[in-house]
């Protein structure tokens, strides 16, 4: 079975798609660098955790934003 | 080894005084006094404790700062830092640095301004005294009164400020421009420079510049300056206009000169005659004279003179001939006329007597005559007689001359008439000759004359006759042609005449068959574009088909393909149709027959799944972020819909809403009712983010109105030539 082209209206899901996928990794990347520093240098605490979390998911959140603006 | 040892402790300790000496001296003012003063202690524990000899040798720098310290007691004194403090007092502890010298007045220590007043070390005095000693070393000599007044305030100067500014500037203007000169002379953008904006720049340049080239060629100058103009031109002082006029002509040769246009005898002969021919004028003029000269003197010496005059003369000419008759005439009636008297008896002459001699005789016989007459004419007889003697003596010398010369004269003559005769042969001859050449000459002429008009005239005829010829045979030509002509003509006319009758039947055949031909292409065009016509009617329902088949996407670019092969023959009869039936398949999108189009229920379909879509984005503005369109997905699950039903019919809204909810419902409207092209129109009503969305059905629709379109023209073009076939 050979798969159409999706068609323009399909674009806002696909971007949704992306975007969300690309926020959760983003995110998870974040936090795991915040993991690991705050277990390297920070000893233990929770803040680098956190921290990395929101750098991460504010990360995703900004090339989502540029994407949405830019198909526009 | 202790010998050693302690050497290199004083070595090591001058080295560290004077390490220490200098280096304090620098860092008096920046280290605290801690740091140093535990230095120097150590320094100073370490010296100590190397001329200790009871004590292993210590390294300077080498004792802990926090082990006891070993200290000699009397042995401070010799690790005396400076010079000047040899009257430290030997009670010093080890914490102690030898106290400075007692100040002059007692109050130099609180005098000194670089002293650090609130510092606090071990020993009072220590840490005061301990950079003031260094202090002390330069200032020691310098009066240290208790308060030192502050410098007084410097008086005003004197400022000379603007005369240096003046000077300076004078002086680097002056280097400027040395230094522009200078390079100047080394570069050419340089020297334009400067030669042009600098003032008096190129004055400075043209003079350091002729030095240069006179140093270089000394003797240059000297050649141009000593070249004299070699290009004067001189004009002599007589050339040109004068007032003078110019002188005659020299004058025409003389024409009375002998030469060869007065007579063809040579030039010395006509001289001599002219001789002879003037002296015998001459003569008869010297005898004249003679006789005169004798009448006046009346002397025998006069007749002398005249022979003498005579013989000078040398030659009498044939005119003195002729003259002695007529003077014989004379004569004699003069001798006559004497009366002879006894006196005296005059003298008569033979006939052949010179005429001055008869004149002379005349003359004396009148004398005679008059003695005769006069009273005593005895006195003079002999005299006379004398006289008459002489006279006839002359008188025959006379003859016997005149006869000499008469000879001469008669050889010479003949003489020279024998040569003139020669020369007129001569000359005759010559003429003669001449006349022979002329003739010769002339003749010849003549004959050339005669032979070259005669070649003429032969050669004329000889043309004429050529000519003649060719306009006969020209003629001939000409005639023989019209026979020709008139004999065809004939001919034919005859042949006519004969066949008249068939040739009508022929041509009636000709027409007849014409008209069958035309019959016959208006039926075959009309089959062929029946032909066509069909065809095309085939062709377009192919496509029809092939568009409309429910299993879309379906390419029909085959019987787009054929559809196009069809207008093309078409189109070689009729260019209109053509053009039509092309650009109706032009019209169509080539990815709608490579692709297929969609169906009207595939069509429907995918406009709901838009408007969904759609309704996701419906509130959006151009640029929305990522919130917005967040915000957007979630309040439209909380929109109503609105449904189509409640605009079908087709009513057109004037109002010109744009909600995106309305122009979704009314085209959900228009395609239920299957009217894509309204659809469509009001799809591309859409704007921004909705819009995007909806690109593509959009696009899809277009296509498929234009294969219907499309189709549509080319049925009706189909309708047309059927119906125009069926008219003819």
């Amino acid at each position: 079975v050979v798969k159409r082209p999706a068609g323009s209206e399909e674009l806002l899901n696909e971007k949704w798609d992306q975007c969300l996928s690309n926020l959760v990794v983003k995110a998870a990347l974040g936090a795991g660098f915040g993991i690991v520093f705050s277990v390297l240098l920070f000893k233990r605490r929770a803040w680098p955790a956190t921290f990395g979390l929101g750098v991460g998911a504010g990360r995703g959140y900004a090339e989502c934003d540029r994407e949405f603006r830019n198909a526009a | 080894m202790l010998r050693l040892s302690l050497q290199t402790s004083s070595t090591a300790s001058a080295f560290a005084r004077t390490a220490i000496g200098s280096s304090s001296s620098r860092t008096v003012l920046r280290l605290p006094r801690q740091p140093l003063q535990r230095r120097l202690i150590s320094v100073s524990k370490s010296i100590a404790a190397a001329n200790d000899s009871s004590k292993p040798p210590v390294l300077p720098g080498s004792a802990s700062q926090t082990q006891p310290l070993e200290t000699p007691p009397g042995k401070t004194t010799e690790s005396g830092l400076s010079p000047p403090k040899d009257d430290a007092p030997p009670s010093t502890d080890a914490t102690q640095v030898p106290l400075q010298p007692p100040a002059p007045n007692g109050a130099g220590e609180d005098a000194l301004p670089l002293k650090d007043p609130g510092l606090d070390a071990p020993g009072a005095k220590s840490p005061p005294p301990m950079p003031d000693a260094h202090k002390h070393s330069g200032l020691s000599h310098l009066g240290q009164t208790t308060a030192p007044p502050p410098p007084p305030p410097p008086h005003p100067k004197k400022t000379r400020r603007f005369r240096n500014l003046l000077l300076g500037l004078t002086f680097i203007s002056a280097a400027a421009f040395g230094g522009g000169v200078f390079y100047s002379l080394k570069s050419d953008n340089v020297h334009d420079f400067f030669t042009e904006y600098i003032p008096f720049g190129e004055e400075a340049v043209l003079y350091f510049e002729e030095r240069e080239f006179r140093r270089r060629f000394p003797n240059a100058l000297a050649k141009i300056e000593s070249k004299e103009p070699s290009t004067k031109v001189t004009i002599p002082k007589t050339a040109g206009a004068t007032w003078r006029v110019k002188k005659d002509e020299p004058e025409p040769s003389d024409v009375s000169t002998t030469g060869p246009h007065i007579s063809s005898k040579k030039a010395e002969k006509q001289f001599e005659e002219r001789k002879a021919a003037i002296e015998t004028v001459v003569v008869p003029a010297v005898e004249k004279k003679g006789l005169k000269a004798t009448e006046v003197a009346r002397e025998p010496a006069p007749p002398s003179k005249d022979l003498e005059k005579l013989d000078r003369a040398g030659v009498t000419g044939a005119p003195a001939a002729p003259a002695e008759p007529a003077v014989a005439v004379i004569e004699q009636p003069v001798p006559t006329a004497a009366p002879s008297t006894t006196t005296v008896s005059t003298l008569s002459l033979p006939e052949d007597t010179d005429p001055v001699v008869k004149d002379l005789v005349a003359s004396i016989n009148t004398l005679i005559s008059s003695v005769n007459t006069s009273s005593s004419p005895e006195d003079y007889t002999s005299a006379l007689e004398s006289a008459k003697y002489e006279l006839e003596r002359l008188n025959r010398e006379i003859v016997v001359l005149k006869g000499v010369t008469d000879d001469k004269l008669r050889e010479r003559d003949l003489e020279f008439n024998k040569a003139a005769q020669g020369l007129v042969n001569d000359a005759n001859t010559l003429v003669t000759q001449l006349e022979l050449n002329y003739r010769e000459e002339f003749e010849k002429e003549r004959s050339r004359l005669a032979a070259a008009y005669r070649e003429k005239l032969d050669t004329e005829l000889t043309r004429t006759q050529e000519l003649a010829d060719q306009k006969l045979k020209n003629e001939l030509l000409e005639q023989a042609i019209d026979l020709k002509r008139q004999w065809i003509s004939q001919i034919q006319d005859q042949v006519e005449h004969e066949r008249s009758g068939r040739l009508g039947k022929l041509a009636a055949l000709e027409a007849a068959v014409r008209d069958l031909e035309n019959i016959t292409a208006s039926a075959s065009t009309i089959v062929t574009r029946n032909l066509k016509t069909q065809q095309l009617f085939t062709a377009l329902e192919a496509v029809r088909v092939a568009a409309e088949s429910p299993d879309q996407p379906k390419p029909f670019l085959r019987e787009m393909a054929a559809l196009k092969e069809i207008a093309k023959s078409i189109a070689d009869e009729d260019v209109d149709d053509e053009d039509v039936i092309a650009a109706a398949i032009n019209s169509i999108n080539p990815a709608a027959y490579q692709a297929g189009i969609a169906t009207h229920p595939q069509l429907v379909e995918r406009f709901r799944n838009v408007a969904r879509e759609v309704r996701k984005a419906a509130l959006l503005p151009e640029d929305a972020g990522i919130a917005a369109h967040a915000g957007n997905w979630l309040l439209s699950k909380l929109m109503f819909r609105k449904a189509a039903s409640v605009l079908a019919g087709g009513r057109k809204d004037e109002e010109g809403e744009e909600d995106v909810e309305t122009i979704l419902a009314r085209t959900e409207a228009f395609l239920q009712e299957g009217d894509v092209d309204r659809a469509a129109r009001e799809v591309n009503q859409l704007r921004g983010w909705a819009r995007i969305l909806a690109m593509d059905w959009l696009r899809e629709a277009r296509r498929v109105l234009e294969v219907q379109q499309a189709v549509e023209v080319i049925a009706a073009e189909a309708r047309v030539q059927s119906l125009r076939v069926q008219q003819e």
